[in-house]
């Protein structure tokens, strides 16, 4: 398992220098059918511990094998009992040779942690997103952003119905008008307690006003009607959503140049 | 997909990203809204890490690459010094971003005063461009 990708990490030296292991998990991602659009930044998306507000941090706080960003106290403190070998080798300081073989660990264990984070993401997330979904509330934004205009929301009724139109961390609720226009409301699935809101809601803003940016300049972007967060949640969590104008459904395929 | 499509698609993209390239934009940075709802270009949303514990997370905009890698870097080493980052080996990691900095700080065309900048995917990979057939349709996932 660990051959190819970490042979190639040590060859291109700069990148393991500069980017450490971030390159790592983006270069395995294009394998997975279902992770086709995990963004890497996006690991940021997994319960944080709100407790410790040093929980902010990203990637590298993140406990590979019980799935929970941690601050380095917290990693360390022997109530963090997920056993892994990494946990005792942290402390320890590396010499080079220590380090190919501390990072050919990492990559193991991301291995490891990959199929666990795909089975939590799928059996864990999805189901919680959808039973947080507020569906009566999407209904009264869609109503408020296209007043007099008749519509059904096509909430996914199975597991499989969901996972279909789901990502990594998003699934995705159709909404079909009467006169044909098709929207799609695209809902994070990450839940109450995933980090300081301001942040979510800075890359959230910032995302919208790209898109309304690009969109002006005539680049091909889908339509952003309405953006927000915890709108449509049952908890008013802190997951975010999007409605775009979706375009022709036969559109929605994508491609790995 | 032929190779003849193939070659519309690469062409299609190409075109699209000339494009996006000319859109004006004079900071290194991300949109953010200003107090009357204006769009304007605010902190540089850069992720894998925050860089500070507290809002605005960030730092930024900047005017030059040097001031937008030195604040990089020394986040980062903030980070690696107080044990939030890079615990496996951090001396290792602080020498290298040391090493970093110092490369920075030597380069005199990182520290050239830039008006003109241009926008960028944060990850542009073939799952983030929709197409219909030959035809790009939509570049989505544009956060950080």
């Amino acid at each position: 398992m660990r051959s190819q990708l970490s042979e190639s990490t040590i060859k291109h030296s700069p990148i393991f220098l500069t980017s450490i292991s971030i390159p790592l998990r983006g270069s395995s991602r294009s394998s997975s059918a279902v992770h086709h659009s995990i963004n890497m930044f996006s690991l940021a998306h997994q319960p944080r511990d709100m407790a410790c507000p040093k929980s902010a941090i990203g990637e590298d706080s993140h406990c590979d094998v019980c799935n929970k960003i941690m601050c380095r106290e917290h990693y360390d403190d022997p109530a963090h009992t997920c056993g892994y070998t990494l946990v005792s080798l942290s402390s320890r300081c590396f010499s080079p040779a220590d380090l190919v073989r501390g990072f050919s660990l990492v990559r193991d264990g991301y291995v490891f942690q990959r199929s666990r984070f795909q089975d939590l993401l799928i059996t864990d997330k999805l189901p919680a997103t959808l039973a947080d979904l507020d569906g009566e509330a999407i209904a009264r934004r869609i109503a408020d952003l296209r007043p007099d205009a008749p519509f059904k929301v096509i909430m996914p009724r199975t597991f499989e119905e969901t996972l279909d139109l789901s990502g990594g961390f998003n699934m995705h609720v159709e909404v079909a008008f009467e006169d044909g226009v098709q929207w799609l409301v695209r809902i994070s699935k990450y839940g109450k307690g995933d980090g300081p809101v301001d942040l979510w809601r800075n890359n959230l803003e910032s995302e919208a006003l790209t898109y309304k940016l690009l969109y002006d300049h005539v680049i091909p972007v889908p339509v952003v009607h309405d953006w927000g967060m915890g709108e449509f949640s049952k908890t008013q969590s802190s997951s975010t959503y999007w409605i775009f104008a979706l375009m022709d459904r036969s559109s929605l395929s994508t491609y790995h140049l | 997909m032929s190779r003849e499509d193939m070659k519309v698609l690469v062409d299609d993209f190409a075109d699209i990203s000339v494009k996006i390239s000319k859109i004006p934009c004079d900071v290194i940075g991300s949109l953010c809204s200003d107090d009357t709802g204006e769009a304007v270009w605010g902190p540089h949303l850069n992720g894998g890490y925050t860089e500070s514990l507290e809002a605005p997370y960030f730092g930024g905009p900047f005017y030059t690459l040097r001031d937008r890698y030195i604040h990089r870097i020394d986040s980062l080493i903030d980070l690696t010094k107080k044990g939030l980052i890079h615990r496996l080996a951090p001396l290792f990691h602080y020498l290298a971003l040391m090493e970093a900095r110092r490369l920075v700080m030597a380069d005199p065309v990182m520290a050239r005063l830039e008006s003109t900048f241009y926008i960028r995917h944060p990850d542009c990979s073939g799952s983030n461009i929709l197409a219909d057939g030959n035809k790009i349709t939509g570049l989505i996932d544009w956060e950080w």
